[in-house]
């Protein structure tokens, strides 16, 4: 089972700023978006916020609360420079690191199959802390059981979940000050009453895109959709992207999904070309008067079948909600090299048998040919031999129980001819062409409800072994069935 | 010195390659082919019908390897499940579908062998007229190509004699046509007391284009045995 654990670098933008100045350490410092008094405040030190400075305050406004405050900018590349150095540092400790595409600074690591290095998660996250803390970032990491949970569990401080539920319970009641909303949504979801996760769940989801906007709906898909697709490690490959501008802005559906189609088929001949997998894949959607709109598609794992992405898309597209036309669709697409994916192949070699497809297919039989149709055998302790059976409806079929084939079956047992056994047995009129070859068997019937005998048979019917019974209350020979 | 039992390790090597080449009726061999195994056709020496245990002993070998297996049967016989559950086949995880003639069972086989869920499709159609059209069976054929899996018609070309099969078959039959990559014939004969000799006989082999033949002894039923 894979356990995600989610690191989260605490004040991630803050503490860059503050290794670059070293000196500012005892300062009230603020991370700005721009270097001028409108610039935005980002982050806060302690100091700053005991000063005055708040989040969403201009710069200037804090300069008259803090004279002293320092400020400064931190870009998005050396943003990136110094999630890659992360990123490698950590692949230290984890098979797969996969970077949180919203919250710069947060990851996701794969803890599981790391029992014969550590002795427990614990010990695992407090070696990876200390490497961290060697680069100098000081960070927060959650062992969990989904992507959410233990980026819930991250941002509080929660080191460890038991179990799924636990996660679950837990992170529906966590304050809304964990997800990474933008201040103004936090301002006037706090204004709606709106203070925990569930809360935030629990509204409509066409709502959170058209009143917060886009990061706001990007993080509720975060917190409501329940992403199990497994980590993804970001091996460094190349971007791939296509855009085409149509004609006239699309309104129709069906014409925007061939136009994205097409970019897609594109997309994906390049990966073959390059001998690359495709990873994700993001949509960007232009309308003539509304923010453009992004959808992010990501299979189970890095793949180029032209078939799973369209099936992916396709799926994506029918709930996509179109508010005006579409002016400009631009795809890009986030790949891994070939080496990556193939040693996934290895263990591809056999056909993967679903039985979730079998039951839809027993289901369609049902509806063909009727309810009985589909059934499974169930044994009973019975004498009679027609009554050492039922056949019970059957739903979904089961894989076959290794354990019991292995043990009645080990290869020096020989096998034993199998009876054919009519639903009802035929009277035989003449017995004049039978050979006997073995009994009678006397089976005793139900004798509180005036059941007779049975005497069974094996018989020679030329080349035929046919198994048959005298009932003794009837006085007629029946066909059981036959040995075949 | 040597204790009895041990055998030279270049010997079992050699045993394995010779094995490993030869001809087996097992899943591996039949693994994405259609394939036809009959009783009772004229001209074939006398031997009582062997269907049901060779499809047993290919339903055992689907288990061993995590295969599910499924069997479809047009006729109102079926096998007798504790014999079954004898040669080591979990019952549990064979999915019956039960119709009413050739056309459904192909029909229910098409949709099975779809669903991509099963390694091993039997089809029962000893007590009914096996009138599948060569494209159905083409049809048929590709699938099971596609999901790597068996798909074996059990057929019967002896005149039938169940009531079921009465009312719509009349004389002799012939077998399914040119589509099917495998035919095979089994019988069993008796050896000794309780003991049979099963012999399964291909005498059309698509892929190898030779013919074989497959023996296994086997014990009879309870009572016979």
């Amino acid at each position: 089972m894979v356990r995600p654990a989610c690191l989260s670098i605490i004040q991630f933008p803050l503490q860059i700023l503050l290794n670059a100045h070293p000196e500012w350490s005892s300062q009230a410092v603020v991370v700005v978006s721009e270097d001028t008094p409108l610039g935005v405040i980002l982050e806060t030190n302690r100091a700053a916020r005991e000063a005055g400075a708040q989040r969403g305050m201009r710069y200037s406004v804090a300069l008259t609360v803090c004279p002293a405050l320092q400020a400064g900018v931190v870009g998005g590349d050396v943003l990136q420079q110094q999630i890659d150095g992360c990123i490698t540092v950590l692949y230290h400790y984890t098979p797969h690191v996969e970077e949180c595409s919203f919250d710069p600074g947060t990851f996701w690591l794969d803890a599981s199959g790391l029992g014969a290095l550590y002795h427990s998660p614990a010990q695992w996250v407090a070696a990876v802390r200390r490497a961290m803390q060697k680069i100098g970032f000081f960070c927060r990491i959650c062992v969990g059981f989904s992507r959410f949970g233990s980026y819930a569990g991250a941002k509080s401080a929660t080191r460890l979940f038991r179990s799924s539920a636990q996660e679950r319970r837990w992170a529906q009641s966590a304050p809304l000050t964990l997800l990474p909303l933008p201040p103004r949504v936090e301002q006037r979801l706090a204004q709606l009453g709106i203070a925990t996760v569930g809360d935030f769940c629990a509204l409509p989801r066409d709502g959170i895109r058209n009143r917060f906007g886009i990061e706001a709906d990007t993080v509720y898909r975060f917190a409501v959709e329940d992403d199990t697709v497994p980590l993804q490690g970001d091996v460094p490959a190349a971007e791939l992207a296509g855009s085409t501008r149509p004609v006239t802005p699309v309104r129709d559906r069906a014409q925007l999904l061939a136009e994205i189609e097409a970019l897609l088929l594109d997309l994906l001949s390049q990966t073959i070309v390059a001998g690359l997998y495709l990873q994700q894949l993001t949509i960007e959607l232009s309308f003539e008067d509304h923010a453009p709109q992004y959808e992010v598609l990501r299979p189970a794992t890095a793949e180029r079948d032209a078939a799973v992405w369209l099936r992916l898309l396709r799926l994506r597209m029918e709930d996509l909600n179109v508010p005006s036309g579409v002016s400009q669709i631009a795809l890009q697409g986030r790949t891994v090299n070939s080496a990556a994916a193939a040693q996934t192949d290895l263990f591809s070699s056999k056909v993967k048998r679903d039985p979730a497809a079998a039951a839809r297919v027993f289901a369609h039989l049902r509806a063909r040919f009727g309810n009985g149709v589909v059934c499974r055998v169930a044994l009973q302790q019975q004498h009679r031999p027609d009554r050492q059976f039922v056949l019970l409806p059957l739903d979904r079929p089961a894989l076959p129980a290794a354990a019991a084939v292995s043990s009645a079956f080990d290869g020096k047992r020989h096998c034993r001819l199998v009876r054919r056994i009519y639903d009802s047995a035929i009277e035989l009129k003449s017995r004049s062409r039978l050979r006997p070859a073995a009994g009678p068997f006397v089976v005793a019937g139900r004798w509180w409800e005036q059941e007779s005998e049975r005497h069974y048979y094996y018989a020679y019917c030329g080349r035929r072994i046919v198994w048959l019974y005298y009932d003794s209350g009837t006085r007629r020979w029946m066909q059981q069935g036959t040995v075949e | 010195m040597i204790s009895h039992g041990v055998v030279r390790a270049r010997t079992l090597l050699s045993d394995q390659t010779a094995k490993s080449d030869a001809p087996r009726w097992c899943l591996a061999e039949l693994c994405g082919r259609l394939c036809e195994l009959v009783t009772g056709s004229a001209g074939v020496d006398a031997g009582s019908s062997a269907l049901l245990t060779a499809a047993a002993q290919l339903m055992a070998d689907a288990q061993r390897m995590g295969e599910p297996v499924a069997w479809i049967c047009a006729a109102s016989a079926l096998f007798f499940p504790p014999d079954l559950q004898s040669n080591g086949i979990d019952l549990q995880s064979v999915a019956i579908v039960r119709v009413a003639d050739a056309q459904a069972a192909a029909q229910a086989a098409d949709q099975l062998l779809r669903s991509g869920c099963f390694g091993l499709v039997v089809i029962d159609l000893s007590a009914v007229e096996a009138a599948i059209g060569d494209a159905v069976l083409g049809r048929l054929g590709g699938l099971a190509r596609t999901h790597q899996a068996a798909v074996l018609f059990l057929c019967n070309l002896e005149p039938v004699t169940t009531p079921a099969a009465a009312a719509t078959a009349d004389g002799n039959r012939s077998g399914l046509g040119s589509i099917v990559s495998l035919r095979a014939h089994a019988r069993s004969r008796a050896l000794t007391t309780g003991r049979f000799s099963v012999e399964i006989e291909v005498s059309k082999d698509k892929r190898r284009g030779i013919v074989w033949r497959w023996t296994e002894t086997c014990d009879g039923p309870p009572g016979l045995s």
